[in-house]
């Protein structure tokens, strides 16, 4: 079902997700590799010392890592997490609506997608992404070449009725990739089976946050403990940004263009030659 | 390994010891995985919180270096409990035989020590037979000569207080590891042990494995569905390179290699062939195999050119460190390196890096230049008093080449080439073929007899269409074996005969090219997934192919679980779980999801070689599973602590395994616990590849993980005042190295000996020249005290001591 | 119909108008650079045209661009402080007070710089609309170097919605500023009449009967106390 599922071409409006199974990733790094190779993205060598997690966050060239979260309990090891992150292509996605130039825009599918060339670089997308999933390279002085990067959920090859390079390459098959309302299904029932297990704290996470993510999570423990957002919310301020200050303010733009025209109309009439009326009637009767 | 990964998910108990197979063996894991989401429970036992653990239900830390004694201590609990599968034991496995009424054990010393040749006289270890040559045997096993009257004897001492005592597991948690363990102690029930390269580097690495046979004898777990002992090898064709023989003591299909007490043919073969089992078909294929390397030069009258293979000479070795050993001492002039890069990734990388500047030239052959092939330019060589000359061959990558891969689980899988090499690089293949041409070329007009070997040597691989590489699917068809007549391929080694009219390069490899174009390597029938994830889930009622017949080529015979015969009982029917083969009454033949590793003999019958229809383990004597069994050290494993351990071996006065080997240079240095205080145990890691040479210079597998580290616990980082990322020096009585804490809750501190033990790790894929990102040596740190079976090295525990640097980062 | 009397006043000193300029042309790159993100690559979005050839490599050009605009439109006050102090306070002074002919100036200039008519209140040397003016430049200026640097420098340090709230004030600085900006641009440059007063920020000078019947109240006190200078025409 999983490995040769592709949306219907003919329905831009399906939603596609990808799942990722945390109780069975191992932390490879397979898919960042993946990631990086398929994306053609640069190396950025940027471990800290003393853990296992290749980047201490996303960046513009590394556009998923795994997290490795160690949770000690008092006696011996509690548990040794690990979650594949990178970008949640949100129903409701903060880049989107802070993004001015529409470079980032909800595309076909439910992906969130991000067009290069329109990218200025303003990095207004990264405070704007509660996930901290979209970086703008600020590895190079050369502006031009400072873009937004982010997971495209190989929108390429989706849209070509091929996997995204992560699940394909996935050793154990954790990261899923389907029908959006099929993945929940199953990630509600593995959540089940999770629990029978040991597992208390299983949970899924991205059902309904942000109007519904495109990137799910079968979790083992609460979202918190995986730095993930608890019930995130749309910046407000961000959606006035985009849906009312930028429209009045151009609406005022236009209104006051409009009646400076109309006052240079009425104005080349009432000064004529650049004299006040006043000047015109006393220019008659003065003779210095 | 004796069972195939796509078995492993009808595991009840999945026990990875000495394996951390989610990070080096991921592929494999998914299957474990499987069985873990089909209920099983999943137990990491190892010194460190591993990845493997992160997705196992428990992990019990103990410390590196005591498996026997807990493998031990769980045997000892399966008999003092009763929780073995006693019908399984009695019926399969050589439990019941009598051992030489004059084997004794003492104090860790089997009967017929030599102290002075350091060596065991075997003659008391075997097992008393009637007037037909037919084995004594109690089926009460209540002999006390008995092999289960042995066992329960020696294992006796294992209790879990001494098992506590000696690994650091605490008593409790010990019971409960057994408690799991010893459930699958009965029908239907199975566990499987997954081991890797913690459990073979050790001094005692061979017994380490034999002693986990054993458990999974009296457990019934060999053979039947998700159970077994999973060997996962350690790299991509580690499993093909040994069953071809890269290796000094052995032949191809595992025929052994003669020695200078060997005079004839009819000799080596009269003295190692064994009796009662299939292996008395050896004599066929060991003349197969001279056939196809001599060719019509190998005939009857020349022993088939018996002569022509080298001789061991009485009691030397020939492994991997006596080959540096042997440089040092100026026996060996030159070296032909071929993707290694001893330098690094050898035990005692110091004595090797010392050992390279010795010879006079060095055949260097590798995708990238590393440490080996410039070992001159490493610290502490002096490059003015070196010798050496390196000629570098640019090898091709493994996508640059076609030929196949023998995994962990016996399963050829031929690759085709994606790319052609990048310049003027050539596979490995072509420079040995080329190698060898030129060298027969030198030796064609010699006279000599002794030249005869290379003269007549079968060597004609070439590729008329492509002349950068050689002809694979030939050397596939040789391997495979084929009728010398009519040249056309052999369809099973059942074919195979001892008059030079087969040849065969490596008997248990034949069928896969049973005729000729048809290769079955490459064969990709995937059964059809019956769960929505999209796998195949094995059926009670054996309708699902779960096994993947059509895919690849698994030796023998395509068979997927070794020794499946005892997944049935004594009279042919399943155990009750999943059936893998079963006695079908009606067509009076074995049959099943599997291929059966049984003779053609109904279950109440005995077949002409000796075997019996209800004894599953056709390549052992009588077909008998050996809980007893011969090895160079011992025919029962035995705790021993390792060369260098923090405490006096609570059980014997024997300290380490008698036929413990060191060598004797100025590099073999070994240190006592006052001055290294802590057992340090190495590693790999998924991002890396061994001496990393080859990940450290791709560029996204140095990204993935390019700090080098140590980890070490928190009580110790705290008592020594280190902090996570401070540089720590890490030292051995062989040097040392400079790496990054790494401090972590994953490892703990241990009780062994009556006193807190703490374990320290590092990984072994840095290097200071090769590849983007660098780091020491660990390998500068471990010794190499072997084993007397295979050489292998003890580099999974040693003593170090650690330091806060001062200076540094 | 003669447009000057021949005769001119001083209004403004060069370092006055070298701040000007500075200013309104650092102003003008500013508007111009940042006004990129009004542009949508989107074709279904309202404005389009432009756009898709303004971002990208033009974009963060333009991103360059704009911050060297933004220290220009910030060294602008010094050159007014540094060049010409003595008027700064008598200037600020004047500017800051508002009063009733200010507020009248306000309600009725629309209506007069139509029409004519009616007629406006007398007026300082800056009347009611330059000094609304200032208070938007002065407004927005606070506004937009406080965000704009924090912005600049404090982009991945300062927390997330810190960095959405000076946006959002940068943003409205913008559009606030970028009206009384075309305004202040239109009657000055563009209108028929009181683009007659440009020449003040050009040279200096601006036609004394323009003045004193724009700023009579200016002319009036400056000629009785003597602080005025009048010259010939072409002098």
């Amino acid at each position: 079902m999983w490995e040769s599922w592709k949306p219907d071409p003919s329905n831009k409006q399906q939603q596609v997700a990808m799942l990722v199974d945390t109780s069975e990733c191992i932390g490879c790094k397979a898919c960042e590799v993946a990631c990086k190779q398929w994306n053609e993205n640069e190396v950025r060598i940027n471990q800290e010392p003393g853990t296992y997690q290749s980047h201490p966050s996303l960046d513009s060239q590394t556009w998923t890592i795994i997290k490795f979260i160690e949770q000690p309990e008092a006696e011996g090891m509690g548990q040794w997490l690990m979650q594949k992150h990178n970008c949640m292509h949100c129903t409701e996605a903060g880049c989107v609506t802070a993004c001015p130039t529409d470079a980032l825009q909800y595309g076909d599918y439910g992906v969130v997608t991000l067009d290069q060339d329109s990218c200025i670089g303003c990095g207004y997308c990264e405070p704007a992404c509660p996930f901290d999933a979209i970086h703008v390279d600020k590895s190079t002085f050369n502006q031009s070449a400072q873009k937004a990067g982010k997971c495209t959920l190989c929108f390429d090859r989706i849209s070509n009725a091929m996997q995204p390079a992560c699940v394909k390459t996935c050793p154990t098959d954790c990261i899923k990739y389907g029908d959006r309302d099929q993945l929940i299904a199953w990630a509600y029932e593995r959540v089940e089976q999770l629990k029978a297990m040991g597992y208390k704290n299983a949970t899924v996470y991205g059902d309904k946050e942000l109007g519904g993510l495109h990137e799910l999570y079968v979790l083992l423990e609460g979202p918190e403990t995986y730095d993930l957002p608890v019930e995130p919310k749309l910046s407000k301020r961000l959606t006035f940004w985009k849906y009312g200050l930028q429209p009045i303010g151009k609406a005022l733009l236009g209104t006051a263009i409009f009646g400076m025209i109309i006052n240079w109309v009425a104005a080349r009439r009432t000064f004529k030659g650049g004299l006040h009326p006043h000047e015109a009637e006393a220019g008659s009767t003065m003779h210095d | 390994m004796t069972t195939s990964f796509w078995d492993l998910q009808n595991a009840d108990v999945v026990v990875f010891m000495g394996s951390n197979a989610a990070e080096n063996h991921p592929i494999s894991f998914k299957w474990f995985l499987r069985a873990k989401q089909k209920g099983a429970k999943v137990i990491v036992v190892d010194p460190r919180y591993t990845r493997t653990a992160s997705k196992a239900d428990w992990w019990v830390p103990f410390r590196s270096g005591s498996d026997i004694a807990v493998l031990g201590g769980l045997i000892n609990y399966a008999i003092t409990h009763n929780k073995f599968h006693h019908e399984y034991v009695v019926k399969y496995t050589n439990a019941g035989l009598l051992v030489n009424p004059n084997f004794t054990f003492d104090e860790g010393i089997f009967s017929g020590w030599d102290p002075e040749a350091k060596k065991y006289n075997t003659s008391t270890w075997g097992f008393q037979t009637d007037e037909n040559g037919l084995p004594k045997e109690d089926p009460t096993l209540q002999d006390p000569h008995s092999v289960f009257q042995h066992i329960k004897r020696i294992y006796g001492e294992y209790t879990p207080e001494k098992v506590s005592e000696i690994s650091g597991i605490p008593v409790e948690d010990f019971v409960k590891l057994a408690e799991y363990v010893t459930s699958t102690g009965q029908a239907g029930k199975s566990a499987v042990f997954a081991y890797a390269m913690g459990w073979t580097q050790h001094t005692k690495g061979v017994q380490n494995i034999r002693c986990s046979t054993i458990l999974q004898m009296l457990l019934g777990n060999i053979g039947v569905p998700g159970g077994g002992i999973a060997a996962l090898r350690g790299h991509a064709n580690v499993q093909g390179a040994t069953d071809l023989a890269v290796l000094y003591h052995d032949l191809p299909g595992y025929l052994g290699q003669p020695n200078e007490a060997h005079k004839s043919l009819q000799d080596f073969l009269d003295k190692t062939t064994a009796k009662s089992s299939y292996w008395v078909n050896k004599p066929k294929f060991f003349t197969s195999l001279l056939k196809a390397w001599w060719g019509d030069h190998a005939t009857k009258e020349n022993e088939f050119g018996f002569h022509y293979i080298p001789k061991m000479a009485g009691g030397e070795t020939y492994s991997h460190y006596d080959i540096f050993q042997s440089i040092l001492d100026g026996k060996v002039k030159g070296l032909l390196n071929f993707g290694q890069n001893p330098a690094v990734g050898s035990a005692n990388a110091r004595k090797v890096q010392a050992a390279l500047a010795q010879l006079d030239w060095m055949v260097f052959a590798d995708l990238f230049m590393n440490e080996t092939g410039e070992f001159w330019k490493l610290d502490g060589v002096d490059p003015a008093t070196i010798q050496t000359e390196v000629i570098m061959l640019p090898a091709a990558g493994p996508l640059e080449k076609e030929g196949s891969f023998t995994n962990s689980h016996r399963l050829l899988q031929w690759k085709h080439k994606a790319i052609e090499p990048l310049g003027e690089s050539r596979s490995d293949g072509w420079l040995i073929h080329e190698i060898g041409k030129r060298v027969q070329k030198l030796y064609a007009s010699s006279a000599a007899k002794k030249d005869e070997p290379i003269k007549y040597l079968v060597w004609d691989y070439d590729n008329p269409e492509h002349p950068n590489d050689f002809d694979h699917i030939k050397v596939l068809k040789e391997m495979n074996g084929f009728d010398v007549a009519t040249g056309k391929p052999l369809s099973s080694f059942a074919q195979m005969k001892d008059d030079g009219s087969t040849a065969g390069g490596c008997w248990i490899y034949t069928g896969v090219y049973p005729e000729e174009g048809v290769n079955k390597a490459d064969a990709r029938k995937r059964a059809a997934p019956n769960r929505p994830e999209g796998w195949t889930e094995a059926k009670t009622d054996g309708s699902a192919d779960y096994l993947h017949k059509g895919y690849g080529f698994a030796w023998p015979a395509n068979r997927r679980v070794l020794y499946n015969r005892a997944s049935a009982d004594p009279q042919g029917k399943s155990w009750g779980k999943v059936p893998l083969v079963w006695w079908d009454e009606a067509q009076a033949k074995w049959v099943g999801v599997d291929v059966p590793d049984m003779l053609p003999v109904a279950p109440d019958k005995v077949h002409a070689l000796g075997v019996r229809g209800d004894s599953p383990f056709i390549m052992k004597p009588w077909g008998l599973g050996g809980i007893f069994g011969a090895l160079a050290d011992g025919p029962l494993p035995v705790h021993y602590e390792p060369k260098e351990s923090p405490i006096a071996n609570p059980l014997y006065k024997q300290q380490n395994i008698p036929t413990l080997r060191t060598y004797g240079s100025k590099f073999d240095k070994f240190g006592t616990v006052d001055e290294f205080p802590y057992v340090a145990t190495t590693y790999r890691l998924t991002e890396h590849q061994t001496s990393g040479a080859m990940t450290r210079t791709l560029p996204f597998l140095a990204e993935a993980f390019n700090k080098y580290f140590v980890e070490l616990n928190r009580e110790l980082a705290k008592e020594k005042d280190i902090k996570n990322g401070d540089w720590v020096e890490v030292e051995s009585a062989r040097g040392k190295v400079t790496a990054q804490a790494m401090v972590t809750s994953r490892m703990k501190p241990l009780k062994v000996g009556g006193k807190t033990t703490h374990v320290v790790g590092l990984p072994i894929h840095w290097s200071p020249l090769s590849g983007h990102v660098h780091g020491d040596i660990t390998n500068t740190l471990t010794p190499q005290a072997v084993d007397v079976n295979v050489q292998i090295q003890e580099t999974k525990a040693f003593l170090v001591n650690i330091r806060k640097a001062n200076g540094k980062g | 119909m003669a447009r000057t009397t021949g005769k001119k006043i001083k209004k403004f000193s060069l370092s006055q108008r070298i701040f000007h300029w500075l200013y309104g042309v650092s102003w003008i790159l500013l508007v111009l650079t940042g006004s990129i993100f009004l542009w949508r690559a989107n074709p279904e979005s309202a404005a389009t045209g432009l756009g898709p050839y303004l971002q990208g490599s033009v974009g963060a050009a333009a991103r360059t661009l704009h911050r060297i605009a933004a220290l220009g439109l910030m060294a602008a006050p010094l050159v007014w402080i540094f060049g010409d102090f003595k008027t700064v306070l008598p200037d600020l002074k004047e500017l800051f007070s508002f009063g009733k002919d200010d507020l009248r100036y306000m309600l009725v200039a629309p209506l007069h710089y139509t029409t004519g008519k009616p007629a406006l209140p007398p007026q300082g040397k800056y009347n009611g609309g330059h000094k609304v003016n200032f208070y938007v430049v002065v407004l927005t200026f606070i506004a937009f170097v406080v965000t704009g640097l924090g912005m600049w420098f404090g982009r991945g340090t300062i927390p997330d919605e810190a960095f959405n709230n000076m946006r959002m004030v940068h943003s409205i600085a913008f559009w606030g500023g970028l009206a009384m900006g075309l305004l202040h641009i239109y009657l000055t440059m563009i209108h028929p009449f009181t683009s007659r007063s440009l020449s003040a920020m050009v040279n200096g000078w601006v036609d004394l009967r323009y003045a004193a019947a724009e700023h009579s109240r200016w002319v009036e006190t400056a000629t009785k106390n003597g602080t005025a200078q009048i010259v010939e025409e072409g002098k």
